[in-house]
């Protein structure tokens, strides 16, 4: 069947490392409550970098691995809940930092921490019908900068943060799924031009929603695939709190080692958390060609999204 | 009995020894349960007695004693 394979990713992380216990310094938490509550150790943070210039150079790494003649990029999508600007889209921007050439569609989407995988069925799609050979599928994040630190059970949780893929089309298996179910109280963050626009969640109605979906999600995709568990080399999560995959992967006893965990790094980098995970993982040898993957993600939205995939 | 299978819930959720799950056990300090466990504990009552624990009610349970009575009083 005709399916995306992942040419080369990259990623890219803000010079600053936070540790639990340096954000503690002003917030009212522990290292002890946020290691058990949620598995994450440290989260990195912007200063002076942007989360254009993070998207910029995690393509650029995964371009320079692909080697690929960038006018042949005909699809650009960044997936992101905090772009640097309204307007110009970080991915016309990334046209022109990239120096690709001009013959493309650029844009970036908002599916929150789903964003990624909704982007491969966009990438996917578009290269369908595209004169070019390739599709740059970005997520980035600065969420950062829609930390309320004065809520110490929001601003703990999430880290800034990108990671990028080369993508083209060719023979493989590509199963997906997406949904989405409109929610603006369990987690939402207010437009361009409001005052002081701020992440606000409801955690336990998130929790529920997403240990509910989560399983959902990878259900359908097996049986869709028509595989069981035992033929998947790796289930990637978005990583949004430990405690929500070790919650599913209970699930699947004896093979709980295929859910893939990089979280106490980075923390909750919503769109880039996935790439993250996969960029990691081919770093490390661990992703060799004819494996199959199964990636979930979910969050704001709500929307919720499952891949199963060969690389 | 009632207890029984929220001993079996409560344990396969939490992991935790069967014979520390006796009627007045404190789910916090005896059981070690954190606001977490209590949630995922609830979701699976829920599933199991196909009953819908509410938010308040959850926060309320100090002892599984607590929560064998909710169960008794809300099932049909
Ligand atoms: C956020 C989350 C870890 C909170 O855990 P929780 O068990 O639901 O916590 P609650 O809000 O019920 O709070 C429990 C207690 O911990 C306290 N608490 C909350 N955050 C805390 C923190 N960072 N440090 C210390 N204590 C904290 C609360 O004040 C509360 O104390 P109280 O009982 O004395 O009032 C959890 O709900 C969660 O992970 N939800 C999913 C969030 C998520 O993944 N979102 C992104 C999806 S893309």
């Amino acid at each position: 069947m005709e399916s995306i394979k992942i040419i080369a990713t990259g990623r890219a992380l803000p010079k600053k490392i936070v540790s639990n216990d340096a954000l503690c310094e002003t917030v009212d938490s522990s290292d002890e409550w946020i290691r058990t509550r949620t598995g994450i150790l440290q989260r990195y943070c912007c200063e002076s970098e942007t989360c254009l210039d993070l998207a910029e150079a995690a393509a650029q790494k995964a371009l320079e691995k692909a080697g690929i003649d960038r006018n042949q990029i005909g699809v650009i999508v960044v997936a992101t809940t905090t772009p640097t600007y309204a307007f110009p889209s970080m991915a016309c921007m990334l046209q022109q930092r990239l120096g690709a050439g001009e013959e493309m569609l650029a844009f970036d989407i908002n599916a929150a921490c789903s964003g990624f995988l909704y982007g491969l069925e966009i990438c996917k799609s578009l290269l369908h019908s595209s004169k070019k050979k390739y599709a740059l599928l970005v997520g980035s994040e600065e969420l950062s900068r829609i930390l309320d630190y004065e809520d110490r059970s929001t601003c703990v949780l999430f880290g800034d943060g990108a990671a990028a893929a080369v993508l083209t089309l060719s023979e493989g298996i590509f199963y997906h799924r997406a949904w989405a179910r409109g929610n603006d109280e369990a987690l939402v963050c207010e437009g361009v031009g409001y005052p002081n626009p701020k992440l606000k969640m409801q955690g336990n109605a998130v929790f529920r929603f997403a240990v509910t979906v989560i399983q959902q999600a990878v259900e359908q995709i097996l049986q869709d695939a028509n595989l069981q568990m035992d033929d998947v080399d790796y289930v990637i999560c978005h990583q949004a709190n430990s405690r929500i995959i070790e919650h599913v992967r209970k699930k699947y006893p004896g093979q709980e080692e295929k859910f893939v965990m990089n979280i106490d790094r980075y923390a909750n980098t919503s769109a880039a958390s996935i790439p993250l995970v996969l960029d990691e993982l081919f770093e490390n040898g661990m992703l060799k060609e004819g494996m199959k993957v199964i990636c979930v993600g979910f969050g704001a939205g709500f929307t919720w999204s499952s891949t199963l995939f060969s690389i | 009995m009632t207890f029984d299978k929220v001993k079996d819930v409560i344990v396969e959720t939490i992991n935790c020894a069967e014979e520390d799950v006796v009627m007045d056990a404190d789910l916090k300090e005896g059981l070690h349960m954190d606001s977490l466990d209590a949630m995922e504990v609830s979701m699976a009552l829920e599933e199991a007695f196909n009953l819908t624990i509410d938010e308040e009610s959850l926060m309320e349970f100090k002892t599984v004693k607590d929560i064998v009575d909710y169960i008794d009083a809300h099932m049909a």
